[in-house]
C-alpha cells in the first residue's frame, strides 16, 4: 500500500508491478501475479494496458488498499488451506457496511474468491435470522401490509422446497 | 447508525442474487421474502424447485407463482400431498376399505383410483368432488408451460385429471425439459410423441401406472430423444413391450440406467437392450418373464455395468449368475431379491469374478447359504454395505468369513437370519472397525455378548436398530452408550430392555436424534426424564405400546428436547390428552404425531393450526 509516482517504463526485475489509482486519486502496486486473480485486469495485462496506471473509478482507496491485500495473500505460493482460511474468515470480520463494498469491489474487478467470500459472510448474517431480525440488523424498512405478509406466508407454505 | 439502509442502498439485484443463492434452507429464504418488497422479489428469483400438493394445482395459482418464482427449473406436483382435513377423512376411509396392512403411498394411491370405479355412486361422487377440485388440468398445464419456460425437471405425480394435450402444451413450451416423471397420469401416446418431437434434451423419462400409453407413443419418444436420452424407468405400463425396448437400443445409444417392472418384457426385448447399449451402467429387472439367455448377453455386452438389481426371477439360474461374474468386471452393486432358484454357486462366481464389488443385498433368496458368503468374504475386499434378509440358511460361518475379509464394512442390516449368532456380530465387530450401521431384526440367536463386543470395538457406530430380538438386554446398551456416539437408537420389541439400558443410551449419546423404544413394557418416565437431560437433539421418538409412561414423563423429555419433530405414541395407556397437549406445545417444530383421536383435546385441535401437516390419525 504504497503512494508512489508512476512510471511509465518498467525495468527488467524480479517481479513485475502493476499500479492502480482508485476512485479519489490514490495509487496502490500490486505484484502482477495477484493483479491476475481479477478477470478485469487480466484481460488488461494481456492486453498490454498495464504499463501505466489503471485507473479504478468505482473503489475507494480505502477499500482497494484492502482488496490489493487480499490478491497480495491469496497469490502466495505455499500458504496451506487452514491458515488461509483463518486469514479470510478476519478479512471479512468487519463492519457489513465494509463488506458491500468488498462486493462490490469484486464484482466491478471480476475476483471469484473474494466475491465468494463476501457475499457467503452476508449469507451467514442473514441465516437462522427471522425477518425482523434481518430488519433489525440491515437498517431496512418494512413496506409490507399485514395482508400482503399473509399472502406472502401462504405461498411459502404451499410451495415447499 | 439508526435509519442507514445500506445494503438496499449499496447493492445492485445481481449482487442481491448471488447472496441469496447462498442460503441454503429454506427457513432463510422464507425469512428473506419477509423482509421487504425488494427482497421478495430477487429471493423469488433464486428459487429453483417447486414441490407442490394437490391443494395448490389451481390455474390461478400457477400464474401467480411463475410470475413471483421466475427462477424455478424444477416442479413436483403431488397430489397425493397435502390434502384438506375433509379429503383426508375420506381417503383415510378409502385406505381402510382397500388395505389390510400399512403400505406405502403407491398402493395407497392405486387404492383410491380402485375406489373412484366402484359402484357405489354416492361414495364415489363425494370421493369424486374432493379429489376433482384439487385436480391439476390441462389449462393448468398449459398455464405451468407458459410460465416457466425454462423448466427442466417435471414430476407430475397422481395428476388424474391431465391429459395428452396438457403434456403437450408443456412439452412444446419447455423445450429445456431434462426430466421427465409421469405416475399415475391418464396421458395418452400423443403426449408422449409430443415430447420426443419439442424436448430434445431430455436425459431422464420414468413411467410408473401409465395405463394409457402404448408402445406407438415410447417409440416415437426414443427416435426424437434418442440421442439425449440416459436414463429410463418402465413400471406398471401394461401397453409397453419388447417392441419400446428394441427401439430404444436402436436409437437410445447413450443409455445409462434402464429400471423396468413389467411381466410384458421379454428376452427379446431386453437383448436387443444388452447388445444396442453399450454404456448400460445401471440395469434394474423386476420382469418375470425374463430368463437366462438376458443375463448371458448382459454378462457378454454390458462391460461397463456398475449396478444390478433381479427382483423376483423365477426363470433364472447360476447359469445367469455366471455370465454377470465372467463378464461385468466393474460391477460395484448387486441386489438379488426372491431369487429362489439362484444358489451358493452362483454368489460364488460372481464373488470372485467381481472385485470392485461394494454394495450386496440378498433378500430371501431361498437357495443362497453360508457357502456363498464365506466366498463373499473371502474375494470382495471392498464390501461397505451387506444386507442378508429373511435369509434363514446363512449361518454363523458366513459372518465370520465376512469380520475377516471386508475391512471396510461399513452398513451391516440382518432381517431374520435365524442362523446367526453371537459368534458372527462379535466377528463382524473385531473386523470391520469402521461400521457405521448395524441393523439387526428378528435373529433370536443374537444377544448381549455380540452387542457388547460392537459397543467395544465398533467406534464408528451411529444407526444402531436391534428390533425383536429378545436376547437383548441392559448389559448390551450400557456398553453401546460407553463406545458409540449414536445418533439413531431402534430397540423396538427387545422385551430384556428397560430402564437401565436407556439411561446408558441417554448418558452415554448427547447426538441422538431418532429412537424407537416402542414394545418395551419395562420403560418408565425416569427413562423419559433422562433422555431428557440427557439427549436435546432428539427429533423423532416411538413410545407406542409403552405402558408404563405417563404425562409427567412426557413434560420432562420436552422440557429439554425443542426440536422434536415427530412423536408415535399409541396404545400407551400412561399418557392422556394433558400429555399430548404438552407434546405440541412445547414442541415449536413439531410436524406429526400419532396418537388416538380420543387423546386429542378440542384445543390442541386448534392449536395445530395449518402448520403442522397433519396430526391425528383415526386408527
Amino acid at each position: 500500500m504504497s503512494s508512489s509516482s508512476s512510471s511509465s517504463s518498467s525495468p527488467p526485475c524480479p517481479k513485475k508491478m502493476i499500479t492502480l489509482k482508485s476512485s479519489d486519486g490514490e495509487t496502490f502496486e500490486i505484484e502482477e501475479i495477484a493483479a491476475l486473480q481479477s478477470k478485469t485486469l487480466e484481460n488488461m495485462i494481456d492486453e498490454n494496458c498495464a504499463s501505466t496506471p489503471i485507473p479504478l473509478p468505482n473503489v475507494k482507496g480505502k477499500i482497494l488498499a484492502k482488496v490489493v491485500e487480499f490478491c497480495t495473500k491469496h497469490a502466495e505460493a505455499g500458504a496451506d488451506a487452514e491458515t488461509l482460511r483463518a486469514w479470510d474468515a478476519e478479512f471479512v470480520g468487519v463492519e457489513h457496511a465494509i463488506v458491500f463494498d468488498y462486493i462490490l469491489a469484486a464484482n466491478f474487478l471480476e475476483i471469484p474468491t473474494l466475491l465468494d467470500l463476501a457475499c457467503e459472510s452476508v449469507a451467514e448474517m442473514i441465516k437462522g435470522k427471522t425477518p425482523d431480525e434481518i430488519r433489525k440488523f440491515f437498517n431496512i424498512n418494512n413496506a409490507f401490509s399485514p395482508e400482503e405478509e399473509e399472502d406472502v406466508r401462504r405461498q411459502n407454505q404451499w410451495a415447499f422446497e | 447508525m439508526r435509519g442507514h439502509d445500506r445494503i438496499n442502498g449499496c447493492l445492485p439485484d445481481e449482487l442481491m442474487v448471488e447472496i441469496f443463492s447462498r442460503l441454503d434452507l429454506k427457513s432463510s429464504h422464507d425469512a428473506c421474502s419477509l423482509v421487504c418488497k425488494r427482497w421478495l422479489g430477487l429471493e423469488r428469483l433464486t428459487r429453483t424447485t417447486l414441490r407442490v400438493g394437490a391443494s395448490g394445482t389451481s390455474d390461478r395459482f400457477f400464474k401467480l407463482l411463475s410470475r413471483r418464482f421466475t427462477g424455478v427449473r424444477n416442479v413436483h406436483i403431488d397430489e397425493r400431498l397435502s390434502l384438506t382435513p375433509r379429503a383426508r377423512h375420506v381417503s383415510c376411509r378409502i385406505r381402510r376399505r382397500f388395505l389390510g396392512r400399512r403400505r406405502h403411498n403407491d398402493q395407497f394411491a392405486d387404492a383410491a383410483l380402485l375406489f373412484l370405479r366402484s359402484h357405489d355412486e354416492t361414495e364415489r361422487s363425494n370421493v369424486a368432488d374432493v379429489v376433482e377440485s384439487y385436480s391439476l388440468s390441462d389449462d393448468g398445464l398449459a398455464v405451468l408451460g407458459e410460465g416457466f419456460p425454462n423448466l427442466e425437471k417435471l414430476s407430475l405425480i397422481w395428476c388424474s385429471n391431465i391429459s395428452s394435450v396438457g403434456l403437450r402444451s408443456v412439452a412444446e413450451r419447455c423445450v429445456s425439459l431434462k426430466s421427465l416423471d409421469l405416475q399415475g397420469c391418464y396421458v395418452g401416446d400423443q403426449g408422449l410423441v409430443a415430447v420426443g418431437e419439442c424436448c430434445k434434451q431430455l436425459e431422464e423419462l420414468n413411467l410408473r401406472f401409465c395405463e394409457g400409453l402404448t408402445d406407438r407413443g415410447l417409440v416415437k419418444l426414443t427416435v426424437g430423444c434418442g440421442r439425449s436420452l440416459k436414463s429410463l424407468g418402465i413400471a406398471a405400463c401394461a401397453k409397453i413391450t419388447d417392441a419400446s425396448l428394441e427401439a430404444v437400443s436402436s436409437h437410445c445409444q447413450y443409455l445409462e440406467t434402464l429400471s423396468l417392472d413389467s411381466e410384458f418384457m421379454h428376452d427379446t426385448g431386453l437383448l436387443a437392450v444388452a447388445k444396442g447399449c453399450h454404456f448400460l451402467k445401471v440395469l434394474k429387472l423386476h420382469c418375470v418373464n425374463v430368463t437366462d439367455e438376458t443375463l448371458r448377453i448382459v454378462g457378454r455386452c454390458c462391460l461397463s455395468l456398475e449396478e444390478l438389481a433381479l427382483h423376483s426371477f423365477q426363470r433364472f439360474t447360476d447359469v445367469g449368475l455366471h455370465s454377470v461374474g465372467n463378464g461385468c468386471k466393474s460391477l460395484k452393486s448387486l441386489t438379488l431379491t426372491d431369487c429362489n432358484v439362484l444358489t451358493d454357486d452362483g454368489l460364488e462366481i460372481v464373488a470372485t469374478g467381481c472385485k470392485q464389488l461394494t454394495h450386496l443385498e440378498v433378500n430371501g433368496c431361498h437357495g443362497i447359504g453360508t457357502v456363498g458368503l464365506e466366498s463373499v468374504g473371502k474375494s470382495c475386499p471392498n464390501l461397505t454395505e451387506l444386507a442378508l434378509l429373511y435369509c434363514q440358511r446363512i449361518g454363523t460361518r458366513a459372518l465370520l468369513e465376512i469380520g475377516r475379509g471386508c475391512k471396510f464394512l461399513q452398513a451391516l442390516h440382518l432381517v431374520d437370519c435365524s442362523s446367526i449368532g453371537d459368534d458372527a456380530i462379535i466377528s463382524i465387530a473385531k473386523g470391520c472397525k469402521i461400521l457405521r450401521r448395524l441393523h439387526i431384526r428378528r435373529c433370536y440367536e443374537i444377544g448381549d455378548r455380540a452387542i457388547v463386543a460392537i459397543g467395544r470395538h465398533c467406534k464408528s457406530l451411529t444407526d444402531l436398530s436391534i428390533r425383536f430380538c429378545d436376547r437383548v438386554g441392559d448389559r448390551a446398551l450400557i456398553a453401546i452408550g460407553k463406545g458409540c456416539n449414536l445418533t439413531d437408537l431402534n430397540v423396538s420389541g427387545c422385551h430384556q430392555i428397560g430402564d437401565r439400558g436407556i439411561i446408558a443410551i441417554a448418558r452415554g449419546c448427547p447426538q441422538l436424534r431418532s429412537l424407537d423404544v416402542s414394545v418395551l413394557q419395562r420403560l418408565g418416565d425416569i427413562t423419559m426424564a433422562k433422555l431428557g437431560e440427557g439427549c436435546p437433539l432428539l427429533r423423532d421418538m416411538i413410545i407406542s405400546h409403552c405402558r408404563h409412561i405417563t404425562d409427567a414423563g412426557l413434560s420432562h423429555l420436552v422440557r429439554n428436547c425443542s426440536m422434536l419433530e415427530t412423536f408415535h405414541m399409541v396404545y400407551c395407556h400412561g399418557i392422556t390428552s394433558a400429555g399430548v397437549a404438552t407434546v405440541v406445545s412445547g414442541c415449536p417444530n413439531i410436524k406429526k404425531v400419532l396418537v388416538e383421536k380420543s387423546k386429542v383435546s378440542e384445543r390442541t385441535q386448534r392449536r395445530a393450526g395449518s402448520v403442522i401437516s397433519y396430526l391425528c390419525v383415526d386408527l
